[in-house]
């Protein structure tokens, strides 16, 4: 692992990936009249990387904004490391899709991660050295340390991804919630966070994003959940992500392979990238 | 230096470029938050719904200062409340719950001026004049404007990741809702406040001009506050000595010097403005 990775605290130990488990179990939620998910179950730990890939409208953004509190279920509970979810906490950063994003607020890429530290500092405590040393580090883990100085509406869609998770490093997050971090971005900036992301997984945090490109699926994540209001099927990319649960979670008149290339099908064996 | 000294001997101008110090700063800084949060609409149904509470009370408790500040208070919270709650509790966005509230409540509230038992002079709350303020405005202008500006300085923080991303925030713990409404509430007092010096209808272009005009010139939100209240302030200031000189109602003219400043960096901002992204592109 790359040493600034290693440089950066992680809130508690990880050497036992077991005992840091998220747990979801019969989420329910529903917003006025639509049902949005229905009884979801899923349980995974921390150095996992965790796709969740349904059609439109599936609840994928539902479910991701439930684990970050800003969704109140109408039943069942998500709980993390033995404790229900508190509505906030600081071990859980979550990451807004990029288009509903206020790009042009002015802000440089160091205020952005800087963002991160608050909820360490409270709402008036100066920066000491040691928060000044986290942000760089995670600048530097996102490969960003060159544009620290730079407006977020000046970077490429790649780079302001890896910005918001350089944010989520400067909080000490434990559990990184990013929905669509793929979306828009060009072939290498996707290399790249896919890489990443690895890292930090192979590292003791956990991923869980919700995706929506198939033919890359197994390339990026380990675990999967195809959801469609319910959870269709849950478990290692390698023994969950077939065509038999793909037709049952999208229906049988879905192109699977649309755009994407003859030997990233879905159903390829997979290399985890923990290693 | 006449120009400057000469209505400096009238007491009543020296009061009024008090309070346009204080409200042009006040209403700078606080527009910073209204540009960031791009909520200049809801100010602007804000504005307007003061009228009827103005009339309210005026009809109930006489005509007074005290009575005006009361009814435009409890308007304001009326629609600025009552547009969250339907919002929240309908499939209605805010801002259409806005407009319906304060079209409803302006129109209500001219017809209850019209009918008031005493001979209420409407422009005056339209348009403001400040050279009627009294010492009771000045005192209340300074108090409003100490404290909002106290706890917008001691809330920065929380409220810039609020502005910038509300869920985000949420997710780290900041108060999202509390913030809100401490945002509205300083706003509607801040605005109740400026009333005096422009009027309801023009306070909307102090409320949102002076840091529109520094967002033109800036990339730092640090700057936005202090640059809004600085421009407020000059403009202001400026606004009232000419508007003098010139006999034009001090009101207007105070919207009109911002106007002009915002127009210059519009044009000449050297990063946004039109004539320099044009200039540069002949160059390039």
């Amino acid at each position: 692992m790359p040493q600034e990775l290693e440089d950066l605290p992680l809130p508690h130990d990880c050497g036992s990936p077991s005992r840091h488990e998220l747990r979801v179990s019969g989420l329910t939620v529903r917003y006025s009249e639509t049902l949005a998910l229905h009884s979801v179950d899923l349980n995974t730990y921390c150095g996992r990387c965790l796709a969740m890939v349904g059609p439109n409208g599936a609840g994928k953004s539902t479910l991701i904004k439930s684990m970050a509190g800003l969704v109140i279920p109408e039943s069942g509970e998500i709980s993390w490391r033995g404790k229900p979810l508190a509505r906030s906490t600081t071990e859980i950063a979550y990451l807004a899709q990029r288009r509903l994003v206020d790009w042009h607020f002015p802000l440089t890429v160091r205020g952005l991660v800087e963002m991160g530290r608050f909820p360490h500092l409270g709402w008036w405590r100066k920066f000491r050295n040691a928060d000044h040393k986290v942000v760089d580090n995670a600048l530097e883990a996102m490969r960003l340390t060159d544009l620290a100085n730079r407006q977020i509406s000046a970077l490429s869609g790649g780079q302001q991804q890896r910005a918001f998770v350089a944010r989520a490093l400067a909080q000490e997050a434990h559990v990184l919630l990013l929905d669509e971090p793929f979306t828009g971005l060009d072939r290498p900036s996707q290399e790249l966070l896919t890489e990443l992301l690895g890292l930090l997984a192979s590292g003791g945090r956990l991923i869980i994003a919700a995706h929506h490109d198939l033919s890359s699926v197994a390339d990026t994540f380990d675990e999967v959940l195809l959801l469609n209001q319910r959870a269709i099927a849950f478990g290692k990319v390698t023994e969950v992500f077939n065509g038999e649960n793909l037709t049952a979670c999208f229906g049988k008149n879905y192109d699977f392979f649309k755009g994407t290339q003859k030997n990233h099908r879905p159903v390829s064996s997979h290399t985890s990238i923990q290693g | 230096m006449d120009w400057i000294t000469e209505p400096l001997s009238y007491e009543h101008i020296r009061r009024g470029l008090i309070i346009c110090v204080l409200v042009g700063f006040t209403n700078g800084y606080l527009s910073a938050f209204i540009v960031l949060r791009k909520s200049a609409l809801q100010v602007g149904s804000l504005s307007h719904s003061l009228l009827p509470g103005i009339g309210v009370g005026i009809i109930l408790f006489g005509l007074s200062q005290a009575s005006a500040f009361a009814g435009a208070l409890v308007a304001a919270l009326i629609v600025g409340l009552g547009s969250l709650l339907v919002a929240r509790s309908s499939r209605l966005g805010q801002e259409t719950a806005l407009a319906i509230l304060f079209t409803t409540a302006f129109a209500a509230g001219l017809l209850l001026l019209e009918f008031a038992p005493v001979n209420v002079d409407i422009d005056h709350y339209l348009f403001g004049n400040i050279l009627f303020a009294t010492d009771a405005d000045l005192m209340t202008v300074f108090w409003v404007s100490a404290l909002s500006l106290t706890l917008l300085t001691l809330l920065r923080r929380p409220i810039i990741v609020m502005l910038f991303e509300p869920d985000a925030a949420r997710a780290l713990g900041i108060p999202v809702r509390t913030l809100n409404y401490l945002l509205l509430g300083l706003l509607i007092l801040v605005l109740i406040s400026t009333l005096q010096a422009v009027g309801c209808l023009l306070a909307l272009g102090l409320l949102v001009t002076p840091a529109a005009t520094v967002y033109l010139l800036t990339n730092r939100a640090e700057v936005l506050f202090w640059g809004g209240g600085l421009v407020g302030m000059s403009a202001a200031a400026i606004a009232l000595i000419t508007s003098h000189h010139l006999n034009f109602s001090p009101g207007s003219t105070i919207i009109l010097t911002l106007g002009a400043i915002f127009a210059l960096a519009f044009l000449f901002s050297p990063r946004h403005g039109i004539i320099t992204s044009l200039q540069n592109r002949r160059k390039s």
